[in-house]
């Protein structure tokens, strides 16, 4: 079985379990439900703060919440490189786009291109609310268990969908596994280089299609597998996910005024935070 | 032994458990899955089904637990006959172990799928969980907390067995359950097997197309072929019987061969069936 | 599998709360059809959840492609027509679930990219089954001809979307978000090409070694046309 992570910089859920699973930390030892909501907090902070000082705290304390729970900062590095790439090609336009003062300026196949700095803020200003959460949410699923996920998710989801992502959820070890394998195989017999576009999409195509087929078949002995052992339509629940301490009530708490101050600063009176 | 089982088999028995009555299946795209197959199973014996590969085993195997409903026939299971609304009470009967143990397990962790099944049941969590500690002790599985997919192909077979033991059905059925193990793990599913039935009180019905477990395991043999069963007997009659056998595209175990071949096979009752009652007997011929 | 391509953050509150309601009134109303429709079986559920998997583990593959570099994809117009559009709903929410735990996207952002993804899997299974039924194209050109359509729709339907709500902080007018995200969706649409033709031979091989899964087939899972309840039966 290839125990290969085959891209740097997506996060490979194997490697995610491993910490999950392995990992001793306080931030292990903390209540899954207590660390769901607090990414719920910075979600909604991310998106209502607009002050660039207090997005960078933001970021910041997700980031030590992310060293405290004794998680790898070379891999968060590598991770954090499709969300960099979504912001950047995002925002590339609105740097020169963007009404604001003049920062650099240079001719481009005849004309002139100008960069503000209110693009530059924005491009900042997106980039740091993006990695304030993507830091918090590797973190929170690279210190929950798998079991305290799927409790969670039995609770928000509605059954159906709840029983997909825990079966989904389960069975993407076992087809990352099979995709690599896969990919070992070609690689081992030069697969990897590039032999023309059409040659490399068959061949793409054929291990791509191979592996839907799979999912089909087992897929099927799955389905077969739960109803000769009685499953009626809904998982059932193993244990009760524990409520939140004392201390988990409060940060939440904490968290939650925090939003509601970031949003009344917003709307309302924006002199409250400082101009931060 | 019987080498036409196909009208005899169907007189009923009052000891027996399991009774596949006449029945026939055929898949959508034409393939007769099973055809006419009688077969049936009785309290506190291990039934080895024994054919090659698309033979029907896991056909038949998948319609004793009501997975697969006959288009022909009937099967019944403690005198009732599976349908669509008792369908659930036979599950809680009879265990079905696949040969795919991966997708066998689907819960988060190795506890968490045993109890799966007692869940199901109606069991409270705790009661569930003891019974899931209780079968897990049965195999030998110690890692209760890991995640399915970390477990080695043994363990997760073993596991597998667990979850369908937690049930405490009557009637195991195991669908070739040694099929890719290595020796000390396929060793450890059979020692299993055997104690299930001399423990627990189960019977067992596993296929398979390994004859030398069949010789060391079984009570009894059924020989499939072409989705029929072929021939049944005990093990002595079955096992030694070559042309039987290479016409049902297996080989005979490894005792057999010996014995035949050093010219000793001159009383039936007296064909060992294991490599040590092999040993003995020429120990005891050496003397 | 195109993507809004924004993180957390890019929208305002109001406009994350907007497109998340939109995209839970259409979830609940696949969620209700399925249920009408024989409801989801335990096999249905099994064998998309197994999608699901798929879909995202060939997500983390690199395809190198000569002269462009290197591509993902999710493959969501072929999810849509394998399981057809109501199950594919399920599975690309849930795919935008798992991506967002990721950093692919945000979690503000679920409910945008799943309006996209569902136009992607909603026109990629009846334009399969059109090309296929009504125009008797072949597989390949079927499965290209629909996932490249489903694909420049959502990568227009991307920009709908971001020129509406715009980006926070961003100063411009809807006209110059129009025209940067005009740009953006050129090159998604170069991306739906190639995912087009990825598809087209996905089809096309599955069409070969298991052609019991296609909506074509009388048995296909993805149906969805209400008229059978029958399921697709595996080859022994």
């Amino acid at each position: 079985m290839s125990r290969r992570s085959y891209s740097k910089h997506i996060p490979d859920f194997r490697l995610i379990s491993h910490y999950a699973e392995n990992g001793r930390s306080h931030i292990h030892g903390m209540n899954a439900w207590t660390k769901a909501a607090l990414l719920g907090c910075v979600l909604a902070l991310a998106i209502v703060l607009t002050g660039m000082y207090l997005l960078l705290l933001l970021y910041f304390l997700s980031l030590v919440y992310y060293v405290v729970a004794r998680l790898p900062l070379k891999l968060l590095i590598g991770w954090y490189s499709l969300p960099v790439f979504f912001v950047v090609t995002l925002t590339l336009f609105f740097l020169f786009t963007e009404p604001g003062k003049e920062l650099v300026s240079f001719s481009l196949f005849g004309t002139r291109v100008v960069i503000t700095d209110a693009g530059v803020l924005l491009l900042a200003k997106l980039m740091v609310r993006a990695l304030a959460v993507v830091t918090f949410s590797l973190a929170l699923i690279m210190t929950t268990r798998f079991q305290d996920i799927g409790a969670i998710a039995s609770r928000l989801l509605p059954s159906p969908l709840a029983n997909m992502f825990l079966l989904s959820y389960r069975f993407t070890f076992e087809t990352t596994d099979e995709v690599s394998d896969v990919l070992d195989a070609m690689h081992s017999r030069s697969g990897n280089l590039v032999r023309g576009i059409t040659r490399q999409t068959r061949m793409f195509a054929g291990i791509f299609g191979l592996g839907f087929i799979h999912a089909f078949e087992r897929g099927e002995r799955i389905a077969k597998a739960m109803e000769a052992r009685g499953f009626s339509g809904k998982f059932p629940e193993y244990s009760a996910l524990a409520r939140p301490s004392a201390g988990g009530y409060a940060m939440v708490a904490f968290g939650t005024a925090c939003f509601a101050l970031a949003l009344y600063a917003r709307y309302f009176d924006s002199s409250i935070l400082g101009g931060m | 032994m019987t080498s036409d089982a196909s009208c005899s088999v169907c007189e009923k028995d009052e000891t027996e458990i399991v009774h596949v009555d006449c029945v026939s299946h055929k898949y959508p795209d034409g393939t007769e899955g099973i055809h006419n197959m009688c077969f049936r199973v009785f309290p506190r014996e291990i039934v080895a089904l024994c054919g090659p590969n698309g033979s029907g085993k896991s056909t038949l195997i998948e319609h004793i637990n009501g997975l697969m409903m006959p288009d022909v026939g009937r099967v019944r299971v403690f005198g009732l006959d599976i349908d669509k609304k008792n369908v659930s009470s036979i599950r809680k009967m009879v265990g079905l172990i696949f040969q795919d143990a991966d997708s066998q397990l689907f819960s988060p962790t190795v506890l968490e799928d045993v109890m799966f099944g007692p869940l199901n049941l109606g069991m409270s969590p705790e009661e569930a969980r003891k019974r899931a500690d209780w079968a897990l002790q049965i195999v030998g599985i110690k890692e209760t907390g890991k995640i399915p997919h970390y477990l080695s192909g043994g363990q997760k077979r073993l596991v597998a067995i667990a979850g369908v033991l937690a049930m405490q059905p009557k009637i195991l059925v195991a669908d070739e359950p040694t099929g890719d193990l290595d020796p000390s793990n396929a060793q450890r599913i059979e020692e299993l097997l055997g104690a299930l039935k001399r423990d627990h009180g189960m019977s067992v019905v596993v296929s398979m197309h390994d004859m030398d477990m069949a010789a060391r395991l079984a009570d009894r043999i059924c020989i499939v072929k072409n989705g029929s069963i072929v021939a049944e007997g005990k093990p002595r009659d079955v096992l030694y019987n070559d042309e039987l056998l290479r016409s049902a595209g297996l080989q005979p175990p490894t005792v057999a061969k010996i014995w035949k071949g050093l010219g000793l096979d001159t009383d039936p009752e007296r064909r060992p069936l294991t490599l040590d009652q092999l040993m003995n007997t020429l120990k005891e011929k050496r003397k | 599998m195109a993507h809004v391509h924004l993180e957390d953050g890019a929208f305002s509150l109001f406009w994350v709360i907007v497109w998340s309601i939109a995209a839970l009134g259409l979830i609940w109303i696949a969620i209700y059809g399925l249920g009408r429709r024989g409801g989801l079986t335990t096999r249905k559920m099994a064998i998309a959840a197994m999608c699901v998997a798929i879909g995202f583990a060939i997500f983390q593959i690199e395809i190198p492609i000569p002269f462009v570099g290197a591509v993902h994809m999710n493959l969501t117009p072929l999810i849509g027509i394998l399981v057809g559009p109501g199950l594919g709903s399920l599975c690309i929410l849930i795919i935008n679930i798992f991506s967002a735990a990721i950093g692919h996207g945000g979690w503000g952002m679920i409910g945008a990219n799943t309006l996209v993804n569902l136009i992607e899997v909603v026109m990629g299974f009846y334009l399969y089954r059109l090309l296929r039924s009504t125009f008797k194209l072949g597989r390949f050109p079927s499965g290209f001809g629909a996932a490249t359509t489903a694909l420049v729709v959502s990568a227009f339907a991307v920009v709908a979307i971001v020129t509406v709500s715009g980006i926070q902080d961003s100063a411009q007018s809807a006209e110059g978000t129009l025209g940067n995200m005009l740009l953006l969706a050129a090159v998604n649409v170069v991306a739906a090409v190639i995912e087009g033709v990825v598809t087209g031979y996905i089809i096309s091989f599955i069409g070969r070694v298991r052609p019991d899964l296609l909506p074509d087939h009388e048995h296909g899972l993805g149906r969805g046309d209400g008229k059978s309840t029958k399921e697709a039966i595996p080859d022994v």
